[in-house]
């Protein structure tokens, strides 16, 4: 089991991407693939 | 330089990277007390080559999606291109929305570059909702997601993960 923060809603991933904090990333891809449970 | 031939660059290195010679040309080209003429001519029609590969980028939704606008703030031409290739590294982490902050763009703008993302996650993601998703919310309020939906499966549906598997790149020095 992988423990993942909850989005604030589960209807709209993208709001809850777009609110948290930038993150210092030099591969968005692996970051990406990395969440993928949360952003699938 | 040797960026662009360092594998395979993705989207949100590309842009910034173009970015930074756009940056060091336009300095360059403008400077008269540390290069002769001839030379600032030279930059300046290497400039315009640049100018045209990157105008070129527009032509591509997953640039809309993935990068932002990044023009000179003097063009002033960002609502009408916000549907181009300049919109900033959007679903980059490291951007985010943050970046058309940070450069001052005005709420407008920020919202067009917010609008458009959502506008492609309602029409192509929204409805990709995973049959049999069992995750499960702890007592902390964690969600635990079984590692059995962890798959390649999986992780396709999203089309941004069709890209083939990068390396961690990092942008070459120029230097």
């Amino acid at each position: 089991m992988m423990d993942i923060a909850p989005p604030s809603s589960t209807d709209d991933k993208l709001q809850h991407y777009l609110a948290a904090d930038v993150e210092d990333v030099k591969d968005g891809l692996i970051w990406w693939y990395e969440r993928r449970a949360m952003f699938p | 330089m040797l960026f662009f031939s360092c594998g395979v660059p993705n989207l949100a290195t590309v842009i910034p990277a173009i970015d930074l010679i756009n940056k060091a040309l336009t300095t360059s080209s403008g400077s008269s007390s540390r290069f002769s003429l001839a030379i600032r001519a030279a930059l300046t029609i290497g400039k315009r080559t640049l100018d045209k590969y990157h105008n070129k980028t527009r032509e591509s939704d997953i640039y809309c999606i993935a990068m932002g606008v990044f023009l000179p703030p003097q063009l002033d031409v960002c609502h009408t291109l916000l549907t181009s290739t300049h919109q900033y590294i959007v679903l980059h982490p490291c951007y985010k929305l943050e970046y058309f902050k940070r450069n001052k763009w005005d709420a407008k703008s920020i919202k067009a570059a917010h609008d458009l993302v959502q506008d492609e996650f309602n029409r192509s993601y929204w409805l990709l909702d995973i049959e049999g998703d069992d995750r499960m919310t702890h007592a902390d309020g964690n969600i635990s997601v079984s590692d059995h939906l962890l798959t390649p499966e999986l992780f396709s549906y999203n089309s941004i993960y069709r890209l083939p598997h990068l390396p961690n790149q990092q942008i070459c020095s120029t230097a």
